[in-house]
C-alpha cells in the first residue's frame, strides 16, 4: 500500500512514461508549428532569395537558436511518435518470433537518427 | 438454440472476403495518415538538414540547390515533403483541439476528421500552385 502510494506520487512529480510523453508531444508540437510558420513567412515575404538574404536570415542569433530548438523538438517529437508506431505494429502477432529483434533494430535506428539530427544541426548552425 | 439473425453490433466472425469490402471509418483513416505522414517527416528531417548545410556552405552550392529545386524533380520532392507537413500539421491541430474535450463524440470526431482532410488537401493544392508559379 505504502509502495503503491509512493509510486503514484513519483509519477505525479516526474511525469514519467505516458504522461511526460503526452506533455512533451504537445510542447514540441507548438515549437515545431511556430518554426514551420516562421519559415513559411520567410519564403512568402522574400520571393527572390539570394545567398546573402539566406545566410543573413540563418545567421541571426534568433534563427540559430530557434533552428536548434526546432530540431531538438523534432527529434523528441519524432522519437515518441516512432516509438508509439513501433510498439503498435512491430509485435509478435505481426512478425512472430523475430518481432523482438525487428522492434529493437527499428528503435535503435530511430534513436540514432534522433541523436544525429541534433548533432548535425548544432554543427550546421555553429559550424559555418 | 441458434439465432436466425445476427445482432447489428457486437462480436461476430468474419471471413477473408469481408476484408475486401471492409472500409475503415474516416476517423481511423485520419489517424493512420497522421502516423504515416509523421514517420515520413521524421526521415525527411535528414534531407532538410542536408539541404540546409549545403545551402549555407557557399554561394556556389546555394545556387546549385536553387537550380535543382527549380527543376520538376526538385519541386516534386519539395511538394511531397510539404504535403506530408500539411497533413501532419492540420491533424496535429485537430489533436490539440480534441485535448480540450472538443469533438470526442462519434459525430464530432467524424466532422473533425473530415475537416482535417479538407483543410490539408486545400493546403497541398496551395503548396502545389505556389511551387508551380
Amino acid at each position: 500500500m505504502k509502495k503503491k502510494n509512493g509510486f503514484i506520487l513519483k509519477n505525479a512529480f516526474y511525469l514519467s512514461g505516458g504522461a511526460s510523453d503526452w506533455l512533451i508531444q504537445r510542447i514540441t508540437s507548438l515549437v515545431l508549428g511556430s518554426y514551420v510558420l516562421t519559415l513559411l513567412s520567410f519564403f512568402l515575404i522574400n520571393q527572390e532569395i539570394s545567398y546573402q538574404v539566406w545566410t543573413n536570415f540563418f545567421g541571426t542569433g534568433f534563427m540559430r537558436i530557434f533552428t536548434v530548438l526546432a530540431v531538438v523538438a523534432a527529434s523528441a517529437h519524432g522519437w515518441i511518435g516512432m516509438w508509439a508506431i513501433g510498439g503498435d505494429y512491430l509485435q509478435e502477432h505481426h512478425f512472430g518470433p523475430i518481432a523482438g529483434p525487428v522492434r529493437k533494430s527499428y528503435l535503435g535506428l530511430c534513436a540514432l537518427l534522433a541523436i544525429l539530427y541534433v548533432v548535425f544541426v548544432v554543427l550546421i548552425v555553429w559550424g559555418n | 438454440m441458434k439465432e436466425k439473425s445476427r445482432p447489428v453490433s457486437g462480436p461476430r466472425n468474419i471471413g477473408p472476403t469481408d476484408l475486401l469490402t471492409y472500409s475503415f471509418p474516416i476517423t481511423a483513416i485520419a489517424s493512420i495518415t497522421h502516423r504515416v505522414a509523421g514517420a515520413f517527416l521524421f526521415f525527411s528531417i535528414g534531407l532538410c538538414l542536408g539541404v540546409l548545410h549545403y545551402s549555407l556552405e557557399s554561394e556556389q552550392h546555394f545556387n546549385t540547390l536553387i537550380r535543382f529545386f527549380s527543376s520538376y524533380l526538385g519541386k516534386a520532392i519539395v511538394w511531397v515533403v510539404l504535403a506530408g507537413l500539411s497533413y501532419h500539421f492540420v491533424a496535429g491541430i485537430k489533436h490539440l483541439i480534441m485535448d480540450f474535450g472538443i469533438g470526442e463524440t462519434l459525430e464530432g470526431g467524424t466532422l473533425l476528421a473530415k475537416t482535417t482532410v479538407f483543410l490539408s488537401v486545400s493546403l497541398m493544392l496551395l503548396a502545389g500552385i505556389w511551387l508551380a508559379l
